[in-house]
């Protein structure tokens, strides 16, 4: 019956996935405009009147440098498959913004970078979110109630770049506290390596970008714990361990636990969708990873970049929700259950 | 004659009970002075908005805001005067010496804990534990007729309602409480379940000999398994008296009319009395009897004057100031 669960569920993803990986191809295609001529255009830039005739020209040479050949004279469904097949080997192609490195390679680059801000955020988010929420559950209506809702809610009316800003100006140039941006003191250490001083670099050097993010996130956290709480305090189950004589402190550990149960599916899903999340953190603080590259796709038009950052996305997105439903499943039996007898 | 003065299980003592809300305080329970018998069923019936259920929640000192006591004691076995208890001493004998046993139609087991997990949080709560006690929670399992025990790795949404009802039963009663308070133990449940569940109970309060005190709205089913009967209308016990007593020569006109209106197989085709009007609300409280407004009996003075309690022996008594007058009056109104 577990096992039924997860098959189902597994099969429910795939085929999310394989939609999501369709929109993939289809959505970049819908896009006005050409990228070649904005190649082109580039390329030629004024001189444009003179070349004529040899547009045309130009475009069969750029294909045959960019190796997509076989893509500009199939028609749109070979096009797909062959998509499907390259997708399933992880093949992108070559990014036409930094032409010819392969977009695999700048995902491989890019992703750990994106990790190293976006999972502590979101785990530290959700640790101190929930902690909060309970607090506030508990003193409902009291002054820790007001602090911590009003305090986060306020953090939560700032965009992430507006916080953002604001502790770089006092925190990294005012202060010199933080440094101001990039992954790693790039003085220093011209590569990454694997030492010591370049571990406590990348840290120090990710800490405000993830303050940032948990400051602007920490509100849906506390919501989400406090408003699951304080209804789950007054169910009839816990006024039952209450009239067995089970003290308080116990009871609200139990109404806890319960609480956290919606959460945990918010948390794997924020996993996958920060994949993205930190787009306009990567870019206010120089950060090199998905996100920042992401805007530079978008802004030059480069489709295997973005095809292949969007696939890492659909991804991330459709497995976070199925480890939700797994998680979920293991923590709240009522999902896994599906047979029950009825009164 | 012999009187046995037994000491009562539960005694109430001039208790008012009232909630708090934006118009003010609305007193719902009004001078409650009842005594419950040890070793015996007693029955609270009442319709919805009685005040049966604030009477329970106040014995068990389950009171959360905007409910508030105003005035009264409570004295559980002799020596405990629950409402002068903090909250550390009432979890002390919470479930040990009284015990409280849910509706079954709510939920009143945890949803993400299997049914050992419940007995487990409750035993552990007293510093006790789990795998040392099984013995004690086998036999409470069949206690209540479960003869095997794979109920324990079942979780509460598993169960049908008479059996969540019995789970219920077992984990009220694991650490052997001497008091225990049911509320609606039958609600919800269809005839046949019901009638177990009264069966469990009756053979569960002889066994253990326990004191129950049972609230329902469902005053056939009280009649059929309680030895005393509290009769509570607007937030007043209105009678109180053993079942045959009540059955047979009821005091207060309500608990007639209460009685009369239950359809049974001989009053077929015929005109079943009914008590016109409905309850005037805790917040238009009348002035004199709180039944005067509805009751087919009632004088000016009914409407005016309120009636004064007669007890008639050490747990009996009625409020009614037209008894006997009322008695010669019923055929000449129904019929």
């Amino acid at each position: 019956m577990k096992k039924e669960y997860l098959i189902k569920r597994g099969i429910y993803y795939i085929i999310i996935w394989f939609v999501g990986i369709s929109i993939d191809f289809i959505l970049p295609r819908l896009i006005p405009g050409s990228v070649l001529g904005t190649i082109i255009y580039g390329r030629i830039g004024a001189a444009a009147s003179a070349y004529g005739n040899n547009v045309q020209q130009e475009i069969e040479i750029l294909v045959q440098q960019l190796g997509l050949s076989q893509y500009y004279h199939t028609p749109l469904y070979i096009q797909y498959f062959d998509f499907l097949k390259d997708i399933i080997q992880l093949n992108f192609g070559p990014s036409l913004l930094e032409f010819p490195v392969p977009v695999s390679q700048i995902i491989e680059e890019a992703a750990p970078w994106t990790f190293a801000i976006v999972i502590p955020a979101v785990v530290g988010a959700f640790f101190i979110g929930n902690i909060l929420g309970r607090t506030a559950a508990l003193s409902r209506g009291g002054i820790k109630d007001y602090l911590i809702v009003g305090g986060t809610m306020f953090l939560y009316t700032f965009p992430v770049f507006v916080t953002g800003e604001i502790l770089i100006e006092f925190l990294a140039v005012d202060a010199h506290i933080f440094p101001l941006g990039s992954q790693y003191n790039t003085f220093k250490f011209i590569r990454p390596e694997f030492s010591l001083p370049f571990i406590w670099s990348v840290v120090y050097h990710a800490m405000l970008p993830v303050i940032t993010l948990i400051a602007f996130s920490l509100a849906g956290w506390v919501m989400g714990m406090r408003n699951n709480m304080i209804p789950i305090l007054q169910e009839d189950y816990m006024n039952y361990y209450r009239l067995m004589g089970v003290p308080e402190k116990q009871v609200s550990q139990k109404a806890y636990r319960l609480a956290l149960l919606p959460n945990f599916t918010s948390f794997s899903i924020a996993l996958g969708y920060s994949v993205l999340g930190a787009i306009a953190i990567e870019l206010l603080f120089n950060y090199a990873g998905l996100g920042y590259f992401f805007n530079e796709a978008i802004t030059a038009l480069d489709y295997p970049l973005l095809n292949g950052i969007f696939f890492m996305l659909v991804t991330a997105m459709v497995l976070s929700n199925f480890v939700a439903d797994i998680v979920y499943g293991m923590i709240d039996p009522r999902t896994s259950h599906e047979e029950t007898e009825g009164v | 004659m012999v009187i046995m003065v037994t000491e009562p299980a539960i005694s109430v003592r001039g208790l008012r009970v009232g909630y708090i809300s934006d118009s003010g305080l609305t007193t719902v329970l009004r001078n409650v002075t009842i005594d419950i018998p040890s070793n015996k069923i007693t029955g609270i019936a009442g319709e919805s908005g009685s005040g049966k259920s604030t009477l329970a929640s106040a014995i068990m000192k389950f009171i959360n805001p905007p409910m508030l006591v105003e005035s009264g004691s409570i004295i559980v076995d002799g020596k405990y005067d629950v409402l002068s208890m903090d909250n550390e001493q009432v979890n002390e004998i919470r479930g040990k010496l009284i015990s409280f046993v849910p509706q079954a139609a709510q939920n009143s087991l945890n949803p993400i804990r299997k049914v050992k997990e419940i007995f487990f949080d409750v035993l552990k709560s007293r510093g006790m534990d789990y795998y040392s006690n099984i013995n004690v929670i086998y036999r409470a399992l069949e206690d209540v007729g479960f003869s095997d025990k794979q109920v324990l790795d079942m979780y509460p949404f598993q169960l049908s309602g008479g059996m969540r009802q019995r789970v219920v039963i077992a984990v009220s009663l694991i650490l052997d409480p001497r008091i225990v308070i049911m509320d609606e133990p039958t609600t919800g449940l269809d005839v046949v379940v019901q009638h177990e569940i009264l069966k469990l109970i009756k053979r569960l309060q002889k066994e253990k000999s326990l004191s129950l005190l049972i609230i329902s709205h469902d005053i056939a089913m009280l009649f059929q398994i309680s030895d005393y009967i509290a009769v509570m209308y607007g937030g007043q016990v209105l009678e109180y008296g053993s079942y045959e007593t009540l059955l047979e020569d009821a005091y207060n006109p309500y608990t007639y009319l209460l009685l009369h209106s239950v359809p049974t197989i001989t009053s077929r085709g015929k005109k079943l009395p009914r008590i016109p009007g409905d309850f005037e609300g805790f917040g238009r409280y009348p002035k004199g009897c709180v039944f005067s407004s509805r009751c087919p009996f009632a004088t000016d003075t009914c409407r005016e004057v309120p009636p004064e309690k007669v007890s008639y022996d050490q747990y009996g008594f009625y409020i009614c100031s037209r008894y006997p007058e009322w008695k010669k009056e019923v055929k000449k109104i129904y019929e």
